[in-house]
């Protein structure tokens, strides 16, 4: 009497069914595809950064560091013989200032020896040029605490394998200022001095006009830059001393000759440029018929290696400036020296 | 059709499944669970060896690079913007390091160039150098991406050099697409071993309740038979054949054509044909 089992057939395949492999399966694909696209990203990878190309090539620290290193590598005592003295020279310095320190050398001048309490200068980057192109430019300052004076300092690398060397190095006038060159790590272009860089002249041209200038007895009047800084006014009343010192004895003449060769110019934040460049001064004095003889001063007399002349004098000086040129109006000089290195009597 | 593509998708999730969970638990196994990538290269050369940042800054974690000189030499290793490194080594032959294989956990390298490269150490494009006799290792910090790192033997060659990576998400990545994988394995597996019944299968059904015994219903029931009107309730005796035809719904379902002839033929072999009757009062 057991009941027989009623039995019932299965739905048959549907279309829903099929569809459902179907999308199963376009889905599986997918995936599969999909991750072979996205494996980097499961596993953290990405592209790497791209190299922001227009900017300083060093960081603030490492520019620092090098600075530091030059500036102390420049004030270090050499051992050994003139031969040693001039590489140990060649190795920290170049251009202009490779050239002030030879002739330095030469003419036996001592820089005054530091102390081991004295501690060394500490710098700081003002400004590194831009993009990734050699050469390649540091400007430093360094504050003199004895003298209370500010100094800037160039320093250039001109191959990818040759390390920066100290390029000039200028002592600021007092109140001077140095305009802002931009934001240290994007750099600022260097520019050709030669070139006039959308300015009304050249850097160049502007450096031969304030050595024109400042001539004596009588300069060339300009437009391009002013001649009434410290520098020009120093040099224009310690001539006409020495002019009234020699009164009918002797006429006095001053020149300035720029060698722009290794003339370094870099771009302003407001558009205009600062350079660094060097003149070669020469004061002649010429010995008037009515004088028998001119008595030398006992640093002229060193350096002549006689104590009096005859017919003539000659003395050559050089002089790095920092030569600012705004984007409108006159340039002015923001920093100069001037080195006696060497002269020649009759 | 549709069992041959749900097979082909069951052995595709298998295949993938597996792979996933051979790769998943060598990568774990491999990595550790401190999930450190460490990848080595024996360049043997006194050349410089370049890696870029190709290599060194497509993870956000730090890269320690070490480089090991030959027995008792020396090495030298420091980092560059990429363009510097390129500026200074130039054209001269050197090493460049072009990426890493996970399979055997190297680091893949080509030579290019020819001459000697020039002093390198001299320059002042480093960001950050040192040198020893002996093994150097330096760390590449992601916040000064991109970099390129220059190795270069002062003395000798350099041996190894190995390039380290610590992730831990990496190890946990590991285990999750190993997981992941075994969960396609066994679905694949399913998939592919579950077979279509080729026959009905037999589905219970609640037994019918026990009528009372006695005599038959009203011949209207019976009429229920020929499909065209409801089925009453039973009220007859459940061994007879034209009851159990009536209640085997499934064949009825089938073969509707059937019943008709059933039903007069059972009648004639049931108790209830051998009462005399009017044949017209059955088919009313």
């Amino acid at each position: 009497m057991t009941p027989r089992p009623v039995t019932t057939a299965p739905s048959p395949t549907t279309p829903r069914a099929l569809s459902r492999l179907v999308a199963s399966t376009t889905l599986l694909g997918a995936l599969v595809l999909a991750g072979c696209g996205t494996t980097d990203a499961l596993v953290g990878l990405h592209p790497a950064p791209a190299e922001q190309t227009a900017a300083a090539p060093l960081d603030t620290e490492g520019a620092t560091a090098v600075a530091a290193r030059l500036l102390a590598a420049k004030e270090a005592t050499v051992e050994g013989d003139e031969k040693a003295a001039a590489a140990a020279r060649a190795e920290v310095l170049t251009g202009d200032a490779l050239r002030v320190a030879n002739a330095e050398a030469a003419r036996g001048a001592t820089t005054p020896e530091a102390t081991d309490l004295a501690a060394p200068a500490e710098p700081t980057i003002v400004a590194q040029s831009q993009g990734r192109q050699w050469p390649r430019a540091i400007l430093a300052s360094t504050l003199d605490e004895a003298t209370n004076t500010q100094w800037l300092h160039v320093m250039v690398s001109d191959k990818p394998d040759q390390p920066f060397r100290i390029a000039s190095s200028v002592p600021m006038f007092g109140g001077a200022e140095l305009p802002a060159l931009g934001a240290q790590l994007a750099g600022a272009p260097l520019l050709d001095s030669g070139e006039k860089n959308g300015l009304a002249a050249s850097p160049a041209e502007a450096v031969e006009a304030y050595a024109a200038a400042i001539a004596q007895p009588k300069g060339k009047a300009t437009e391009v830059v002013a001649a009434d800084d410290p520098f020009a006014t120093g040099l224009k009343t310690a001539a006409a001393a020495q002019a009234k010192a020699l009164g009918k004895l002797g006429t006095l003449t001053q020149a300035h000759d720029p060698r722009l060769e290794d003339a370094i110019t870099f771009r302003l934040a407001d558009g205009g440029s600062v350079t660094f460049a060097l003149m070669v001064r020469t004061d002649s004095i010429a010995v008037k018929p009515k004088a028998k003889e001119l008595v030398l001063p006992a640093e002229y007399a060193k350096l002549l290696g006689k104590k009096r002349v005859k017919k003539s004098l000659t003395l050559n000086n050089l002089e790095p400036i920092a030569l600012v040129l705004p984007k409108t109006g006159k340039g002015e000089v923001i920093g100069a020296s001037d080195l006696l290195v060497s002269g020649r009597g009759r | 059709m549709a069992t041959i593509v749900k097979r082909v998708v069951g052995a595709l999730l298998a295949l993938v499944g597996l792979a996933l969970t051979v790769a998943g638990v060598w990568l774990a196994a491999e990595l550790g669970s401190s999930g450190t990538a460490e990848f080595t290269v024996h360049p043997a050369t006194a050349d410089p060896v370049l890696i870029g940042p190709d290599v060194l800054n497509r993870v956000d974690a730090d890269v320690v690079v070490t480089a090991t000189p030959t027995a008792g030499g020396s090495v030298w290793m420091a980092l560059a913007n990429p363009s510097d490194a390129n500026a200074v080594v130039g054209d001269s032959k050197h090493v460049a390091v072009t990426g890493v294989s996970v399979r055997d956990w190297t680091l893949l390298t080509t030579t290019t160039g020819t001459g000697t490269a020039p002093e390198l150490g001299a320059a002042d494009l480093w960001r950050q150098q040192d040198d020893a006799k002996g093994p150097v290792t330096l760390t590449v910090e992601q916040s000064g991406a991109p970099e390129t790192l220059v190795v270069k033997s002062q003395a000798g060659q350099i041996g190894s050099l190995t390039l380290t990576v610590v992730d831990k998400s990496w190890f946990v990545e590991s285990v999750i697409a190993a997981l992941i994988g075994l969960f396609l394995l066994v679905v694949g597996v399913v998939l592919v071993t579950s077979r279509r019944a080729r026959h009905p299968v037999p589905v219970e059904v609640p037994p019918v309740p026990e009528a009372p015994t006695g005599t038959f219903g009203p011949v209207g029931a019976v009429e229920g038979v020929d499909g065209h009107e409801p089925t009453s309730a039973l009220t007859g005796d459940r061994d007879d054949p034209a009851v159990a035809a009536d209640t085997d719904v499934g064949t009825a379902a089938e073969t509707p054509s059937e019943a008709p002839h059933q039903a007069p033929a059972d009648s004639h072999g049931s108790p209830a044909t051998q009462q005399p009757h009017d044949p017209e009062e059955v088919t009313r």
